[in-house]
């Protein structure tokens, strides 16, 4: 089967894009392409210019990356966790506190990681993900499973990066996610972009337009795909 | 209730026969080692005769000398007998004081209390009595222990490889803590490498606790040398770090995984010499079996406890093993999936 079918974009330098679509559409394959984790069969793809073949160490180093699922090392605390990919970056292991201070697992630091519940541990690979400073960022459903208190801590945190001019692809099943993050929406189906564009432009191509806004992407959804994107 | 356990069972038959690499390792494998060690080892379906070392002449005429199950094998000096202990040819040996042929042999090997006790049957079967001395043999350098302690060390660096390197990896597969580590700008070698590192490090440890143990109840000490000693050792780790990137280069499935580990350490713990001397088995393939990475450290191990030689007595087995964990650790390399 073909879970990412003839996709071509491009994402511009500072764009915050948000991946949406139903369990299955691709969404993930597609970001870890970008990752340069899983190969496309065809087509080209290229990171700041670069393809992955031959600049795989220098594009490392500029993007950060949550897997949509991850397990750390046993007995191994928060704090190693992240000295130990702190270590990886060739950065200094004070980083390794500042990141837990950003994503407010000071108080676990000395926890071993599958102590930690899951929001928790999502938090330990979502400060993995921003430890080397990343001018791209690439998260796969980063909030999942957090409380409505964590998601918003990481709304903040992402939003202090996005004014350092980063660069941010995310796939959530969010629509506030969706909405706070990003300027720009893409919406995949079975594999395909369905929709790509600006907040702004999406709203005005709703044929249905609704009051509140939460459901407004999840209508327009419906509209171009006739099917319904699940509710938040 | 009878449903649910229809169905339960239903369920793990299917999760069992529609992974062919489990089938593969659950039930092609035991039937292949049954059919090496029963049908490829066996002595035609004869009884094994019973191997004895003979140091001079049997006094004429013994009643020894009429058994027909016993294989004897002729030596000359003691420097003989200790080898030919060592290396297992024999664990039990007759020499002769006047008339009275003795026995040696050390009661706590159980290998050498079967032949004892085997010939002394043998003999009473023909003269409905038995007229052998025994002398426990308590001298260092050929007693159970003194082949048991060195062959214990060599499976420590096997075990101690293919689990912590191979399973090791398979489990980081498995729980994709490998992609992760791969997504960050690490060189690639710096993985392997610092597998290698560190496992060496726990096999150091592990050893110098087993020879620790030894030293103090069974008063081991090493005879040949410790620079010897440390180049096999390094050379163990190597070959079988190699050995165990190689399994672990694939797989993220449990049972595959253990499948494969089984798959190289079984025969060897069988084979290469560990509780009991490969030279019971047969000619042509003890010529395969002494060249196995086990054997290699185990007989090296043996030779360098038991005997005053100098590094060059491992020259052999330590490049044998250096050549082998360069081949392994490249082909390990090359399969290896990240993902
Ligand atoms: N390892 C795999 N082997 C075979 N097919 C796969 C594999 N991983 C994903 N797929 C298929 O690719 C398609 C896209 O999967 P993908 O994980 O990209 O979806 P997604 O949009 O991220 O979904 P979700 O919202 O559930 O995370 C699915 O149909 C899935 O079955
Ligand atoms: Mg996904």
């Amino acid at each position: 089967m073909t879970a990412v079918d003839s996709v071509s974009i491009t994402i511009n330098t500072g764009e915050a894009v948000g991946l949406l679509g139903p369990n299955g559409a691709g969404k993930t394959t597609f970001l870890e392409m970008i990752e340069g984790i899983t190969p496309a069969t065809s087509g080209t793809l290229r990171v700041f210019g670069k393809e992955w073949k031959g600049h795989e160490t220098e594009l490392r180093g500029k993007i950060g990356l949550c897997f949509q699922e991850t397990q750390f090392m046993d007995r191994l605390t928060v704090l190693e966790t992240l000295r130990l990919f702190a270590s990886f970056y060739r950065l200094p292991s004070t980083r390794a506190d500042d990141v837990i201070g950003l994503v407010n697992l000071t108080e676990k630091k000395h926890t071993y990681v599958e102590q930690l519940s899951g929001g928790q541990r999502q938090r330990v690979a979502i400060a993995i993900a921003v430890l080397n400073e990343p001018q791209l960022l690439m998260l796969d459903e980063p909030t999942t499973g957090l409380d409505p208190r964590a998601r918003e801590d990481i709304w903040t945190l992402i939003h202090s990066l996005k004014k350092s001019g980063l660069t941010l692809i995310l796939t959530t099943h969010y629509m506030e996610e969706a909405e706070s993050l990003c300027d720009r929406i893409i919406m995949m189906n079975r594999g395909k972009i369905v929709t790509d564009g600006t907040l702004a432009e999406l709203h005005a191509k709703n044929p249905a337009p609704t009051i509140v806004r939460q459901s407004t992407l999840n209508d327009l959804f419906a509209a171009l795909t006739g099917q319904d994107l699940g509710k938040s | 209730m009878i449903r649910i356990i229809f169905t339960l069972v239903a369920v793990q038959l299917k999760k069992f026969f529609r992974q062919p690499a489990i089938l593969f390792w659950a039930i092609a494998f035991p039937v292949v080692i049954t059919w090496v060690l029963g049908v490829a080892f066996d002595h035609n379906g004869k009884a094994e005769p019973l191997k004895i070392g003979l140091v001079g002449v049997l006094p004429d005429p013994s009643p020894l000398s009429e058994l027909s199950e016993v294989k004897w094998i002729h030596v000359s000096t003691e420097n003989d007998v200790r080898k030919a202990l060592r290396e297992g040819s024999f664990s039990v040996y007759i020499t002769t004081s006047g008339t009275t042929p003795v026995v040696h042999y050390d009661p706590k090997n159980s290998d050498a209390k079967l032949t004892y006790l085997s010939l002394e049957k043998q003999l009473a079967d023909r003269r409905g009595g038995s007229t052998l001395k025994m002398e426990p043999i308590t001298q260092k350098g050929a007693r159970y222990i003194d082949f048991l302690l060195p062959g214990m060390a060599a499976l420590s660096i096997m075990n101690s490889c293919i689990w912590g390197i191979g399973w090791g990896i398979i489990e980081m597969r498995m729980k994709k803590m490998l992609r992760r580590i791969m997504a960050t700008p690490i060189p690639k070698s710096a993985f392997p490498i610092a597998q290698f590192i560190s496992r060496y490090v726990v096999s150091l440890f592990e050893l110098l606790v087993l020879y620790g143990f030894a030293h103090f109840y069974f008063g081991t000490s090493i005879q040949g040398s410790i620079w010897g000693l440390i180049a096999m050792i390094t050379a163990g780790n190597f070959a079988f770090g190699g050995i165990a990137l190689m399994v672990g280069s694939r797989t993220d499935n449990t049972t595959v995984g253990n499948g494969l580990i089984n798959a190289v350490t079984l025969p060897m713990m069988i084979l290469s010499g560990v509780f009991f001397s490969y030279r019971n088995f047969p000619t042509w393939a003890c010529g395969v079996i002494q060249y196995l990475p086990l054997t290699l450290i185990a007989d090296s191990f043996r030779l360098i406890f038991n005997e005053p030689v100098g590094i060059s007595a491992v020259a052999l087995p330590v490049s044998i093993l250096v050549v082998t964990g360069i081949i392994t650790t490249t082909m390990g390399l090359r399969m290896f999936k990240w993902h």
